[in-house]
C-alpha cells in the first residue's frame, strides 16, 4: 500500500496502518494483527 | 491374530483366580494361565510363548522384581506388569526406572484399571512386533529409513527452490514491478514469521508463498493486468482468478501443498467475503492469514 502502483499513489506507513486497522476482523485476523502491531516501529 | 497369552504369577491362589476372572472380562479374548511358583513361571517363560507377564511383588520364593529382571533376560520383548501394594513403593519406583514394566497394578484393582493397563501393554507389544517385523525384512533398518526420509525431504526442498528460481525467471522480465514487490514481501515474511515463532520449514513456506503469491497475474491478459484505470466488472472477474491460476501452476509443478494454499488463498478475508473460496476465520491457516498483511504492508 505504501508504494506507487499503476492504479494508485503510494500511502504513508501511518495511513497504511490506519487502513489495515479499520479492516481488522473483516480482511485481517485480529490475533495476527495484534502481534504485528506490537512489532511495528513507524 | 492368535489369542495373546497372559501369565499371572502370585503365591496366593485366591488372588490368581480373582485376577484371572478380571482378565476374562477384558474386551479381547486372552489366554490366561496362572502359576503360584515364580521358578516354574520362569521356566514357562523360557519354553513357551508368553506375551504378557503379570506378577505380584511379594512372593516367598522370589520377588516380582527379580522375576521381571530374569524374564527380561530370557525374553526382551515380554510385556511385564507388576502388582503390588503401597508398602512396596521403592520397588515400584525401581521397576519403573529400569524401564522393564509397562504397567503397575495396585491392590485392590478395578476392572477398568486392569482394562486400561492391558490395552497399553498390548499396544506396546504390537509396536515392538511391528518394529521387529520391519527390521526382519532384510530391507532397511530403522536408521536407514530415517536417512531415506531425510533425503526425500531434502530433494523436495531443493525441488521447491528450483521451481522458485524458474518462476522468478519468468516473472522478473515480464513484470519487474511485481517481482520487486514480491521480493520485498518475501523479506517482510521472514520478519513476521519470526514474530510468530514459526518453524524453519514454515518460515520457508511463507517466504516462497509470499514470493509467488501473484504468480497467477502473469496468466491474466495484459490489457487487464496493466490497465491504468479502474477495472470494469468483467475485467475484475478475470483479475480475481489470479490466485487460482497461481495455485494451479504450483500444484502442477508438485510444489509443497502448504505453499500452494498460501497462493490460492491470499485474497481470502477473515469475514468470509474474500476470494476464491470465501473462507472464514480459522478456516484460513496462520501462514495464509499472514499473507494479506504482507501484501499490504510491503512498500
Amino acid at each position: 500500500m505504501t508504494s506507487d502502483r499503476i492504479y494508485r499513489k503510494g500511502m504513508t506507513p501511518e495511513e497504511t496502518l490506519r487502513i489495515i486497522k479499520e479492516s481488522v476482523g473483516v480482511i485481517y485476523d485480529a490475533k495476527v494483527f495484534s502481534v504485528l502491531e506490537a512489532s511495528i516501529v513507524l | 491374530m492368535n489369542k495373546l497369552r497372559v501369565l499371572i504369577v502370585d503365591d496366593e491362589v485366591g488372588v490368581l483366580n480373582s485376577l484371572t476372572r478380571t482378565l476374562r472380562n477384558y474386551q479381547k479374548p486372552l489366554e490366561v494361565i496362572s502359576e503360584s511358583d515364580p521358578r516354574n513361571a520362569l521356566n514357562q517363560i523360557k519354553t513357551e510363548t508368553i506375551d504378557i507377564l503379570i506378577t505380584d511383588q511379594r512372593m516367598p520364593l522370589m520377588s516380582g522384581l527379580l522375576l521381571i529382571h530374569e524374564a527380561k533376560k530370557l525374553k526382551p520383548d515380554l510385556q511385564m506388569i507388576l502388582k503390588s501394594g503401597y508398602t512396596d513403593f521403592d520397588v515400584v519406583v525401581d521397576a519403573i526406572n529400569d524401564g522393564h514394566i509397562t504397567g503397575f497394578i495396585m491392590k485392590p484393582w478395578l476392572q477398568r484399571e486392569i482394562d486400561l493397563i492391558m490395552t497399553r501393554a498390548i499396544a506396546s507389544k504390537q509396536e515392538r512386533d511391528f518394529i521387529k517385523f520391519v527390521t526382519k525384512q532384510h530391507m532397511l533398518s530403522l536408521e536407514d529409513w530415517k536417512v531415506v526420509v531425510q533425503r526425500l525431504e531434502e530433494d523436495e526442498q531443493s525441488h521447491d527452490e528450483r521451481t522458485v528460481r524458474a518462476l522468478s525467471l519468468l516473472i522478473q522480465p515480464k513484470d519487474a514491478e511485481l517481482y520487486q514487490h514480491s521480493v520485498r514481501i518475501g523479506e517482510l515474511a521472514m520478519h513476521l514469521g519470526n514474530q510468530f515463532s514459526l518453524s524453519k520449514t514454515d518460515l520457508r513456506r511463507l517466504e516462497i508463498g509470499a514470493l509467488l503469491h501473484d504468480l497467477g497475474k502473469v496468466a491474466i491478459r495484459d490489457h487487464i493486468h496493466y490497465k491504468s484505470g479502474k477495472l470494469n466488472e468483467e475485467e475484475f472477474t478475470q483479475m480475481k482468478k489470479h490466485p487460482l491460476y497461481g495455485a494451479e501452476i504450483l500444484e502442477a509443478l508438485g510444489m509443497d501443498p502448504k505453499i500452494v494454499e498460501i497462493v490460492k488463498h491470499h485474497h481470502e478475508h477473515v469475514c468470509g467475503d474474500g476470494y476464491p473460496d470465501g473462507l472464514k476465520g480459522d478456516d484460513i491457516s496462520l501462514l495464509t492469514k499472514l499473507s494479506p498483511f504482507l501484501m499490504h504492508m510491503t512498500p
